[in-house]
């Protein structure tokens, strides 16, 4: 007969709940409270969709955020929230959500999730932004980065052409594997303000929305 | 533990992260057919746990696949009605490996030893292909030997080389649980084969000639098969688990359950803990502003205001100094396996609060109270590199990681952190095996534990516990060791320790210098012994190999767990070299004097995965000769770590460590004591944070 040492515990402690000055739980307050009101499900509601939540976002919710916002959907996930812009960096905005969500995008280019899981780490996109803004027609080269399951970063490489009509611009990228097709629509400006951009195998596609004022 | 742990854990978790896969499970629990092998592997890394059950026949494995070629088994079996009515509970390990790969004409071929240590009740050797000869469909075909060769058995062809092959030995070496290599390949051959289609993708259907005659078990009046056909079918319920059926050598209906788990495989990818702080760019100008420098109180609120942001993220800041161009600070990371995403946060949590004269972050990891190390991070790398494509790779080679010893001597320590109380109460589980009167015995029970840190370092800590049901102290199976019961005993400790004092000990952890790491342990270091138990450690911060050497003074605890002694007193030490070795595996070798004053070496190594997974192993050979260790000859086992984080999908910090020893006997034990250095400073160095940097901009 044998013995062994008692660290299955840890696993029931969790399951069972313990108590004790040992156990850490910190809890996040943030400014974020407005967010996560914004996108909380109501009613019978299954799916939060960009649609549901344009339409919250009324002037006065917008004017109650205080910054610029954007609305993110993974339609794959079936989950979708309002991001605010909380961090500049380089041409970079940082989106962020209540719940800890956020989303990097340069000039409306998704470069880097966060806080989905199965995130795309980063991205070189400034020559396919190069192509979308000057309404180039070559090819240009499209890098993402994800992790593996033992947090090493893979590296996924795409040859993208474009094809520009009044308002859109679309993007066919492939490699070896896949082929991946991201879609644009810019304003009068020539910026995006509406976008469906790849973000990994998992999550698949990102819709992206600037809402209008 | 603890088999049963990680069938729990897998079957709680079952349906995340197992790669869809064609291979199923012998009654063996290794790749196969129904009884019989196929050259098939599982995936790389892939753990299988295994239970079949047929008439009077119940076979527990544990597979795990040690490279993409070479698997290993653990099974532990009950065969009824063995001697009489008795039955014979037996442990066996196997090993195999794919010599060829399947190629378009060519078969996978592979080669196996099937119990290939110990009394050897399911010994028996294969060489066996498979070839899938369209996508569904997989032919297999091999010749074996041992019980693999007793259907239709004929001469060894390999008798043709040698005589010896002719005849193969019968029974086992004095006490068993030693490699029994004189058998292997010997006596009769016989063919063996089958098909396997794939139905529909849960479900495959499998049909074998067996070669397995079950000559013992038809003997002994076990099971008496009448054909040598069996026919099965394994159909998947989720991804990572299925179920067997078979109707097995025309007489019995046999069922079984496999579950597997991939440590590549997390049920999340990178988890799916909240977003970073962003890092906040400077403004030019302001980088030779050194008017903060003058505010009262600087010093203090840029504490505050960082410890505030690293508790959010469960970060503990312990002590830091800021001056005009640089920032030391120590912290405590108890949450981030993945040591890179600990500091990553960190550095952008200061970016943030510190004033931007600031250049020069030195971040200093500390576990019980020691410096582990010192990242050094340019803050204007950090504002650079955030979203740049290639930013982790081009964050680490800008990153210097140094030995952090006499690094703390200028920082001012946080303000009522010292001393500090902490306690904790709750449930316990505890689970034995292999007891034969009852292979699996649990306890349920309530723990409590209290640490009082005086100083970094210095720390009284102690844990009682008081069972409230199970079936562990009524084992009745006593201790047959013809030695000194050093480590047998513990059938009385768990009978007579109701309440006991799991241990009770003033543990001193430093730094006596560069590259070494100290340790002083005294009092009640565990269940069975206390005393003195002192370490000291040498790793240099960029090193892949370690060296450590252990010296303690040990006196058995009294059965009950109290604070009593019994006359048994030794003194233990070994000296021991860590090696990471790359490519993913880990050794570890151990010379020395064990818990019954025996002398000999352990030689451990893992697997070790960059998310914190290790599966591994273990041999120890001392001077106690074979004959007097008893059952099995001498200590070995298997080992595990496991991290919760795999499970949940986001960061806790926690693993589980456990060891399966099939046989706990008294030759080649030793004292099990908290807070060994190597395991306390590894994560933190090099090779660590070199491993998780990926995850250094999450």
């Amino acid at each position: 007969m044998m013995r062994f040492p008692v660290i299955a515990a840890l696993a029931c402690t969790l399951a069972l709940g313990a108590c004790g000055t040992a156990s850490d739980n910190p809890l996040r307050a943030t400014v974020f409270a407005n967010l996560k009101q914004l996108v909380s499900k109501k009613g019978d509601q299954q799916v939060l969709t960009t649609a549901i939540l344009r339409a919250r976002l009324t002037s006065e919710v917008r004017a109650s955020l205080g910054a610029s916002v954007l609305i993110a959907e993974l339609p794959n996930q079936k989950v979708a929230a309002v991001v605010l812009a909380v961090a500049q960096n380089g041409g970079v905005t940082t989106w962020q959500a209540g719940d800890g969500v956020a989303v990097n995008t340069k000039a409306g280019l998704l470069l880097s999730t966060r806080g989905v899981g199965f995130d795309l780490m980063s991205s070189s996109v400034d020559g396919p932004l190069a192509m979308i803004k000057g309404r180039g027609t070559g090819t240009a080269v499209r890098e993402h980065r994800g992790l593996d399951g033992e947090d090493q970063l893979v590296l996924t490489r795409f040859e993208c052409t474009y094809l520009h009509s009044k308002d859109t611009v679309l993007e066919s990228c492939a490699n070896k594997n896949l082929t991946i097709e991201n879609q644009y629509w810019l304003d009068r400006s020539g910026d995006i303000w509406r976008s469906k951009q790849w973000s990994g195998a998992r999550n698949g596609y990102m819709l992206l929305e600037n809402p209008p004022e | 533990m603890r088999i049963g742990n990680l069938v729990l854990i897998a079957s709680i978790c079952s349906g995340y992260g197992i790669a869809a896969q064609a291979t199923s499970t012998t009654t063996f629990g290794t790749p196969g057919l129904i009884d019989m092998p196929s050259a098939e592997s599982a995936p790389d890394a892939e753990l299988t746990s295994s239970i079949s059950y047929f008439n009077n026949n119940n076979r527990n494995t544990l597979s795990f696949q040690i490279t993409p070629r070479l698997s290993g088994s653990f099974r532990y079996s009950s065969i009824a009605n063995w001697r009489g009515s008795e039955t014979l509970f037996d442990r066996s390990f196997d090993l195999r490996y794919r010599l060829v790969d399947e190629g378009k004409y060519r078969p996978a071929i592979a080669i196996g030893l099937q119990d290939f240590i110990g009394t050897g009740a399911y010994s028996g050797e294969y060489i066996v292909a498979s070839k899938r000869i369209i996508p569904t469909v997989t032919l297999t075909g091999g010749i074996g030997w041992g019980r693999f060769g007793t259907t239709n058995g004929f001469a060894n062809p390999l008798g043709g080389l040698d005589a010896r092959f002719n005849t193969r030995p019968t029974g086992f070496t004095g006490t068993g649980g030693i490699v029994e290599s004189a058998k292997w390949f010997r006596g009769d051959a016989a063919f063996f084969g089958g098909i396997a289609w794939q139905a529909t993708p849960k479900l495959t259907l499998k049909a074998e000639y067996s070669s397995d005659a079950y000559v013992e078990e038809r003997a002994r009046g076990n099971f008496t098969p009448k054909s040598p056909y069996n026919y099965g079918l394994d159909y998947k319920v989720s991804k990572g688990i299925s179920l067997q059926a078979s109707y097995l050598y025309g007489a019995e209906f046999g069922l079984g359950v496999t579950i597997k788990l991939n440590p590549k495989e997390p049920a999340i990818i990178g988890g799916r803990e909240k977003a970073p702080q962003p890092v906040r760019v400077r403004v030019l100008t302001n980088v030779v502003d050194l008017g903060w420098t003058t505010v009262p109180n600087a010093q203090k609120n840029l504490r505050k205001a960082t410890q505030d942001l690293l508790a959010k993220e469960g970060l503990t800041l312990e002590a830091m100094s800021v001056s005009s161009s640089k920032v030391t600070l120590r912290l405590r990371n108890e949450r981030y396996l993945a040591s890179a995403e600990a500091i990553g946060r960190t550095a952008r949590i200061l970016t943030r609060v510190m004033p931007d004269s600031v250049e020069t972050f030195n971040i200093i990891p500390i576990a019980r109270g020691i410096p582990l190390s010192q990242i050094t991070l340019k803050r204007s790398d950090l504002e650079t590199l955030e979203h740049e494509s290639n930013g982790s790779a081009l964050s680490y080679a800008a990153a210097k990681i140094t030995d952090a010893v006499n690094t703390s001597d200028a920082l001012i320590f946080r303000d009522g952190l010292y001393p500090k109380f902490t306690w904790g109460i709750g449930p316990y589980i505890r689970t034995s095996y292999f007891d034969p009167d009852s292979p699996i015995r649990l306890e349920v029970g309530l723990k409590a534990n209290a640490s009082y840190t005086f100083a970094p370092g210095l720390v009284l800590s102690g844990q009682i516990s008081k069972r409230a049901v199970g079936n562990i102290h009524t084992a009745t199976r006593r201790s047959d060791s013809k030695i000194r019961r050093v480590r047998s005993d513990g059938a009385l400790y768990n009978q007579a320790g109701d309440p006991a004092i799991n241990d009770l000990t003033l543990a001193y952890h430093f730094r006596p210098g560069k590259n070494l790491y100290g340790r002083v342990t005294v009092g009640y270091l565990e269940a069975m012994y206390g005393g003195v138990s002192t370490e000291l450690l040498w790793k240099p911060v960029d090193s892949r190999l370690a060296i450590g050497l252990e010296a303690n003074l040990l006196r058995q605890r009294d059965f009950n767990q109290l604070f009593g002694f019994q006359d048994y007193q030794v003194a233990t030490g070994h000296l021991t070299a860590y090696w990471d070795m790359g490519k993913g595996f880990h050794s570890q070798l151990s010379v020395g004097r064990y818990l019954g004053g025996d002398y000999g070496g352990t030689l451990k190594v893992e697997r070790t995965f960059k998310n914190g997974w290790r599966v591994g192993a273990y041999a120890t050979i001392t001077d106690i000769p074979f004959s007097d260790f008893g059952e099995g000859s001498f200590d070995k086992g298997l080992l595990f770590t496991v991290p919760l984080d795999h499970f949940v999908g986001s960061p806790t910090g926690r693993t589980f460590d456990s060891v399966i020893q099939p046989l706990t006997r008294d030759g080649g034990a030793r004292v099990n004591v908290d807070g060994r250095l190597y395991g306390t400073v590894n994560n933190h160095h090099n090779k660590a944070l070199k491993d998780s940097w990926g995850r250094f901009w999450r």
